[in-house]
């Protein structure tokens, strides 16, 4: 553990002399901060739209509309979407030659001949990177409570920041499999400049093209239902999209997100056990890619090849 | 002109054999063609059922049918606006970089800058070869969607859908050439290939995502599903009116979206595959003069982008170096 | 110090090293002298520990190389061929870094004594991406002795460095030899390099170990050569006929 740790401190220190790095982390907090400022601004300007409807609605004489239904934590679900693709990133660029610069500079043959095992090599490099990934978190969460309550002028409730660190927590996992994928890659190529690029296109797959192909599978199975009244909706179209979706953890990664940060309203004022509970396919999916590359990067790490 | 073609060349032959590349080309072409094969299905399938229930109702005696759907057979490509968005700049800023770093590792380029060429023809030759590339890829996938569309949803194409269907691969090979520039820009500015590609990333980043992102923030009507004002029970003109009420929000939502390429290449793609009502009944040329502002906002990028890597390039000493 | 049994690495059915015997000395300063692709490396990356022999055995100060990894790996020091370091890290800090690793104690006092050994105080605290590759070579060597080894291994330590960057190399080299009585093991195809501070010397090509002797007695076995490199191209010229 005490090499471990050693190792760990490098990492952080490494991190923070990196402009590059510097220069995502900072995009991550500035985003996340805008992201709730706006997000509250447009709950606001929501709100006064609906004043004026309302007075519109009354010179009338008509029926009102009810109130939009505004959840507190709802003003912060934009970070769902920053952590979902910034945060990706931002492990992928902590991680991605976390490994191969080691081999390039040589110093990887330099660690390996000190009484170090491989696995505190890599136990090491994930310490840092867990200190790097929850103190940026850390921030994020600090820093949003405050405007949560500076925007919104209440106090949240127990209720409410156990959402918020489950959430937070979970962003963890989500970023951490990041890393640990990127890791793995990073030991797996021979030039950095190509795992990086491997974990791009990655990314964009999880991100992106997999929910898309769900939801036009999804659309496919709705549009004929729209159409033709003699059509019915065919479950197994949606059960089909449902299965593309596992494929991704960032789907599942917002799905559970939007239930704990009151996006959705059945589960809005549900109590945080049943919306985990609720969710359990989808975390399980959330933890099993991160546990599956660490158990790859230790033992490839083994091998005499990966020097 | 005989330089710039041997370079050309080079380029070319140097991407068929980069591996990532061929393997982001190979998943946008299999991407493309999947979306554009169950687009076109669907579309088959709808105007099937139409004429299911269209028969099933005369076998009943009526008369009075309903009207024919919207078809519209051009919307199958639409999913290839976001794969050319994200894959498509990928893999274009993949290229711009490694034309040159791959050049600076080697050490060709002092070799081939110390030849009897001059520095401009050799940048341009660069640029050419890989815009052919892109330009040849985009070609590629609207003749294969042209094919798709034409012979799986036997949806009759007018000549009208075909030059939309130009038209929109053709923005989609600007788009790509936006990043593919900026990557060479990059890589000629900095010198570490390495940190021009992290870089140029990150301005991808914030140019393909954050950018449009936080314009969808601002979308108040984008804040409840399915629509806040439709929740609202308003119609079209009282939304407007409302709206209106919030002229500067509105109007700082729209240039924040301005800035960035991949909002002005979905506006433009949107329109001309009616994927965005409103245009149905335009000829692709009104679409496009229409559109100019969007237009422009792919093209402003590419010279600008072109003439600065242009100037650094003919005036870095030290280009050579990694 | 250093005894070789045999000592044999494969890959697949290219043999890197076959069957290698070697004795080197407490104290010695061993050349181990060969083409490109001999075998040099790969024996350097046995005896330190980071990829294990095929078959055969060696040991350092009486441990084994396999299966008392760990206390051999206390014994040795070593420095790779090429080494960059970390590049964002100040000297000290990488120093202090691979120091640590090594469970150097007292470890900010051995840094200066090793770093005024080096003659390199004037830039402890700068970054190592900002060095030549000569200072790079010294922080490599100041990271390699720091915990004060009994033997040090060396890969080509002076490939591409300048006169003057290679004089300092030597000098540093014959200091610590002398005054710690280090067992210096170092890879070269550079012969100057050899006639110049080696005791002992080694011969490898093909993966086979040619010759291994003490460099007096190697004069005195070739008496109508005038130079090692004549002995050097002789027996090597001999080795690839063989």
């Amino acid at each position: 553990m005490h090499n471990s740790k050693i190792i760990a401190a490098k990492e952080f220190r490494t991190a923070y002399k990196d402009k590059v790095f510097i220069m995502i982390v900072l995009l991550f907090l500035l985003m996340s901060i805008a992201s709730v400022y706006i997000g509250s601004t447009t709950k606001n300007a929501e709100l006064k739209a609906y004043q004026d409807i309302v007075s519109v609605i009354q010179s009338e004489g008509g029926a009102l509309p009810a109130a939009p239904e505004i959840f507190p934590l709802a003003i912060l679900k934009n970070i769902i979407t920053y952590i979902t693709m910034i945060g990706a990133v931002l492990a992928i660029f902590l991680g991605f030659d976390s490994f191969s610069s080691e081999r390039e500079n040589g110093t990887l043959k330099l660690l390996l001949s000190k009484p170090v095992y491989r696995d505190q090599l890599i136990t090491g490099k994930l310490l840092g990177a867990g200190v790097i990934i929850g103190g940026i978190l850390i921030v994020t969460l600090l820093f949003n409570l405050t405007l949560f309550i500076v925007t919104t002028g209440l106090l949240p409730g127990v209720n409410e920041i156990l959402r918020l660190v489950i959430f937070f927590f979970l962003a963890f996992v989500y970023m951490m499999s990041f890393y640990i994928v990127t890791l793995y890659v990073s030991i797996r190529t021979q030039d950095r400049t190509s795992g990086f690029l491997i974990m791009m296109v990655l990314w964009v797959f999880i991100s992106f093209v997999i929910p898309q192909l769900a939801d036009t599978q999804k659309n496919f199975a709705y549009a004929l239902n729209s159409i033709a009244s003699t059509v019915t909706q065919i479950p197994s179209d949606t059960a089909l999209s449902k299965t593309i979706e596992y494929f991704s953890p960032a789907v599942q990664f917002s799905n559970v997100s939007g239930d704990l940060l009151q996006t959705v309203s059945a589960t809005a004022t549900t109590s945080v056990a049943s919306v985990l509970g609720k969710n359990l396919p989808a975390l399980l999916d959330l933890f099993f890619p991160g546990i599956l590359f660490l158990i790859l990067s230790y033992t490839r790490v083994q091998r005499e090849d990966a020097i | 002109m005989k330089p710039i073609r041997t370079i050309l060349k080079k380029e070319i032959s140097d991407a068929v054999r980069n591996k990532l590349f061929l393997v982001i080309l190979g998943m946008l072409l299999v991407l493309t063609i999947v979306s554009v094969v169950l687009g076109a299905f669907q579309v088959k399938a709808n105007l099937d059922a139409y004429n299911q229930s269209v028969s099933f109702l005369k076998s009943l005696g009526k008369t009075d049918f309903p009207a024919a759907p919207n078809l519209n057979p051009l919307a199958s490509s639409k999913n290839f606006v976001n794969y050319i968005g994200l894959l498509g700049a990928l893999m274009a800023i993949i290229l711009g970089n490694a034309a040159i770093v791959k050049e600076k590792r080697n050490g060709t380029l002092k070799l081939i800058l110390s030849r009897q060429i001059f520095r401009d023809k050799y940048l341009n030759g660069k640029i050419l070869g890989n815009l052919t590339l892109l330009f040849s890829i985009s070609m590629f996938t609207f003749v294969i969607s042209l094919a798709s569309v034409a012979f799986i949803s036997t949806v009759s194409l007018t000549l009208d859908d075909i030059t939309r269907m130009l038209a929109f691969f053709i923005m989609s090979f600007l788009y790509m050439s936006v990043f593919l520039i900026l990557g060479v820009l990059l890589a000629v500015a900095i010198p570490n290939g390495n940190k021009a590609l992290l870089v140029t990333v990150i301005i991808w980043l914030i140019f393909s995502f954050i950018l449009p992102q936080i314009g969808d923030t601002m979308d108040m009507d984008n804040q409840l599903p399915g629509g806040f004002f439709s929740a609202m029970g308003m119609n079209k003109a009282d939304t407007q009116k409302v709206l209106d009420n919030f002229k500067f929000y509105e109007t700082a939502r729209d240039s924040i979206e301005q800035m960035s390429p991949t909002k002005h290449y979905e506006r433009a793609s949107f329109a001309l595959l009616n994927v965005k009502p409103g245009f149905e009944t335009n000829t692709t040329l009104q679409i496009l003069s229409i559109k100019w502002i969007d237009l422009l906002g792919l093209l402003a990028p590419i010279i600008v982008l072109w003439l600065i890597t242009y100037v650094i390039f003919l005036k870095r000493e030290n280009i050579y170096q990694e | 110090m250093l005894i070789t049994k045999d000592l044999t690495k494969k890959y697949q059915d290219f043999t890197a090293v076959d069957h290698l015997n070697l004795k080197v000395n407490d104290g010695a300063i061993f050349g181990f002298l060969g083409h490109n692709g001999a075998g040099k490396t790969t024996t350097l990356s046995m005896l330190t520990t980071l990829i294990l022999p095929t078959t055969g055995t060696a040991t350092i100060d009486g441990y084994d190389i396999v299966k008392d990894n760990l206390q051999v790996r206390n014994l040795l020091g070593y420095l790779p061929e090429n080494v960059m370091l970390y590049g964002d890290l100040t000297a000290r800090e990488n120093l202090q870094f691979f120091g640590k690793l090594a469970n150097v104690k007292d470890i900010d006092r051995n840094i200066e004594e090793v770093l005024s050994l080096l003659n390199f105080t004037k830039w402890t605290d700068k970054k190592v991406k900002t060095f030549s590759k000569g200072m790079r070579q010294r922080i490599g060597i100041a990271q390699a002795i720091l915990h004060k080894p009994k033997i040090l291994f060396l890969d080509e330590p002076t490939s591409g460095l300048d006169p003057q960057g290679t004089k300092e190399i030597r000098d540093i080299l014959l200091q610590i030899n002398k005054d710690w009585g280090t067992t210096i093991f170092m890879n070269t195809h550079l012969l100057s390099e050899v006639t110049k501070i080696c005791t002992d010397i080694g011969i490898i090509s093909h993966g086979k170990l040619l010759v291994s002797e003490s460099i007096a007695n190697l004069t005195a076995n070739f008496k109508e050569e005038k130079s090692l490199e004549e002995i050097y191209f002789k027996i090597e010229g001999g080795g690839i006929n063989a």
